[in-house]
């Protein structure tokens, strides 16, 4: 870890510190969790004397215990993309690091130790993410537990403990994966994974996902006679079409990317879409979180629409879409970190050629937009077929109302635009977040052959 | 045409570059020789403005290079002059037209006439056959002459080669360099090539010889 983080830069300071940061969040998810399952059972007593129960009428839409099991399960699964964000990070250390790794091979470290020593850091990371996750929670919880007379209980120390080491644990296992994306030699950091284009089978699950979904929908007056099947049809119709989506990104990309190069006249455009084109499945793991973010979203604004146009949001139907903003803000700001480590490690095969031209007379700033035209190219298509799955499966699912409220289309429509919108500006944003690792990999070092 | 004079640079504790001192005529061929480490690559990146001298001067065209901002010297790279490297360094997922076109679409060129350029380049380095493959699928000969191509294509008053046949067998790096040579003095590009091949220095029609970073000794 000494090694590691011995002379140490200013973005690997702040690399660390977004590990802890994600560590503490996931942790403070994880013990609200726990707490929202941990009242309400009956077995706290407010020092007074009288049971917590009698209290828990201050807690409004969390007084009911199934609103609360449903939160608790909500905060719980995001954690999920909480902990892919520091795994993300973590990717990130290692395509970044590379003199240093590289420098620690030759000194005789073999592979697996120096990824044991990114396991460490990302280890010692995330237990100190966790325990300020767990200060978090201490504070919040008294304050509320003040605000709300002694209402809310403290999740048992065991619990807080167990929490503390999971989330460590998962922090350790990451940063041991992490290293696994690239190979550490003596003479640098390449990926392990060489470029990939699209599987036939991919297409199948889409096709068979779309199908059980469009039979489904025909179905559907059919309920009383032949009992819940179109529903059975359309729910599994829409699994199969959220995973089909994901594995069948990677045919939209190398569709767009050679759309794109074939067509265009501009330099940087030709560059990105050759590349993004060389390495479809790459590009389509990485917007697969952007890709699912643009589904639910706009399956969500899809559902949303009639019941905002109809005036049914009432303090349930609040929180539930807080929480799902919530998840969808997180699950965003994973894809971005996912788009950054992805982009990076292209970087480390590309760092001689892209030195070469820029050594040639390209500007620094015509890479970037490389960069920007790589990310806009494999998420344009990701972005909209997900909007367009995404509000498909929403509105057939609840047909019946949408025929029946005035302007639910035009919402549902809108929401799908948005999100996809959203999804897109994301990814190019996230692409400009590449620019510093691009301005090194331009340093006049890397003309030098290894 | 290019000037050096008095150039100093170092990297942490090491000096490259202490006071060298070169002057490059119009169409001129020059090699840069000298063992490893003893600067010749640091003089390139300083003659061609990759790189600023610690101290010195670099002048291009009686105009001052050393004290040009990035953009301008970088403006004066992609106008003026050409680069190849010891490995070609090719785009790997571009096809060889594509990689030669590359500098002719980021001058703004349209589309169809940097690949007429480049395929037109490509057939003068007896190269067109590769037009459309990927450098994956080239030889290190036809790779190095893409690269060529690519420095050419431009048409640029000087280019710079670092080690142009370092990763050659000898007959595919003379065959590199009688392209490379007969086509700079064919269009009158002034051309400084950096090797410690004597076989390479031979072509040229001076030699600046460096050692620990000076000067030792111009061979006529």
């Amino acid at each position: 870890m000494r090694m590691l983080a011995r002379g140490g830069s200013r973005r690997e300071r702040v690399r660390g510190r977004l590990m802890t940061a994600g560590a503490a969040l996931a942790t403070f998810l994880l013990c609200v969790a726990a707490n929202l399952l941990a009242f309400g059972l009956g077995v706290s007593v407010h020092p007074e004397g009288f049971l917590v129960q009698t209290r828990i009428e201050y807690l409004g839409f969390f007084s009911g215990r199934d609103a609360r099991l449903l939160t608790a399960l909500a905060l719980a699964l995001l954690v999920v993309p909480t902990m892919a964000f520091v795994h993300q990070v973590s990717r990130l250390a290692t395509a970044t690091r590379e003199r240093r790794l590289a420098a620690l091979r030759l000194a005789g470290a073999t592979p697996r130790e120096v990824r044991l020593l990114g396991a460490y850091e990302s280890g010692w990371r995330t237990l100190l993410g966790g325990v300020c996750g767990v200060a978090l929670y201490l504070v919040v919880n008294l304050a509320v537990a003040g605000a709300l007379r002694g209402a809310v209980p403290l999740v048992p120390a065991a619990q807080l403990v167990a929490i503390l080491a999971a989330v460590t644990l998962a922090g350790t296992l990451s940063g041991l994966m992490a290293g696994r994306h690239v190979v550490t030699s003596p003479l640098g950091v390449v990926r392990r994974t060489p470029p990939a284009g699209p599987r036939a089978l991919d297409l199948v699950l889409v096709t068979v996902g779309a199908g059980l979904l469009v039979a489904g929908f025909v179905d559907r007056g059919d309920f009383l006679r032949v009992p819940y099947v179109a529903v059975l049809s359309m729910v599994v119709g829409m699994v199969l079409l959220l995973f089909g989506l994901v594995l069948g990104a990677a045919w939209l990309i190398r569709v767009a990317a050679r759309w794109a190069g074939d067509r265009t006249g501009t330099a940087e455009t030709l560059l990105a879409a050759r590349m993004v084109g060389a390495d479809p499945r790459g590009w389509a793991r990485a917007l697969s979180v952007v890709g699912l973010t643009v589904f639910f979203g706009a399956g969500v604004g899809a559902q949303q629409g009639p019941i905002l146009l109809r005036g049914y949001l009432d303090s349930s139907w609040a929180v539930a879409y807080l929480l799902v903003d919530l998840a969808l803000l997180v699950a965003l700001v994973t894809s971005a970190a996912a788009l950054v480590a992805h982009q990076a490690e292209d970087l480390l095969d590309h760092r001689h050629s892209f030195a070469a031209l820029a050594a040639s007379g390209v500007p620094g700033p015509a890479l970037g937009r490389v960069l920007t035209r790589q990310a806009l190219i494999a998420a344009l298509p990701v972005c909209v077929v997900s909007a367009i799955a995404g509000v498909g499966v929403a509105v057939s699912s609840i047909w019946d109302v949408y025929r029946e409220v005035p302007g639910a289309f035009a919402v549902a429509a809108g929401g799908a635009v948005l999100m996809a919108g959203i999804g897109v500006l994301a990814a190019t944003l996230v692409a400009r977040a590449a620019r510093p690792i691009l301005r090194r990999t331009l340093r006049p070092e890397g003309l030098r052959d290894e | 045409m290019l000037e050096a004079r008095a150039l100093r640079k170092t990297f942490a504790r090491t000096v490259a570059l202490d006071g060298v001192s070169a002057e490059i005529g119009d169409g001129e061929i020059v090699a840069i020789t000298g063992p490893s480490g003893s600067g010749k690559s640091t003089l390139l990146h300083c003659l061609a403005g990759i790189v600023r001298p610690e101290s010195g001067e670099v002048h291009f065209d009686g105009r001052r290079v050393d004290t040009l901002g990035d953009a301008d010297r970088t403006r004066l790279r992609r106008q003026s002059f050409g680069v190849v490297f010891q490995s070609g360094r090719l785009v790997p997922e571009l096809t060889a037209e594509e990689n030669v076109a590359l500098p002719l679409l980021f001058n703004r060129h349209g589309r169809r006439e940097s690949l007429l350029a480049a395929r037109s380049r490509l057939e003068r380095l007896d190269v067109a056959g590769c037009a459309d493959r990927r450098p994956g699928e080239l030889s290190g000969g036809q790779l190095q002459r893409v690269a060529v191509a690519r420095a050419l294509v431009t048409g640029p008053r000087v280019v710079f080669a670092d080690e142009p046949t370092g990763a050659l067998d000898s007959l595919a790096g003379e065959r590199v360099m009688d392209e490379l040579v007969g086509t700079a003095r064919a269009d009158g590009t002034t051309l400084v090539i950096v090797t410690h091949d004597n076989r390479v220095a031979a072509y040229a029609d001076r030699e600046i010889a460096l050692r620990d970073g000076r000067p030792a000794g111009v061979i006529v």
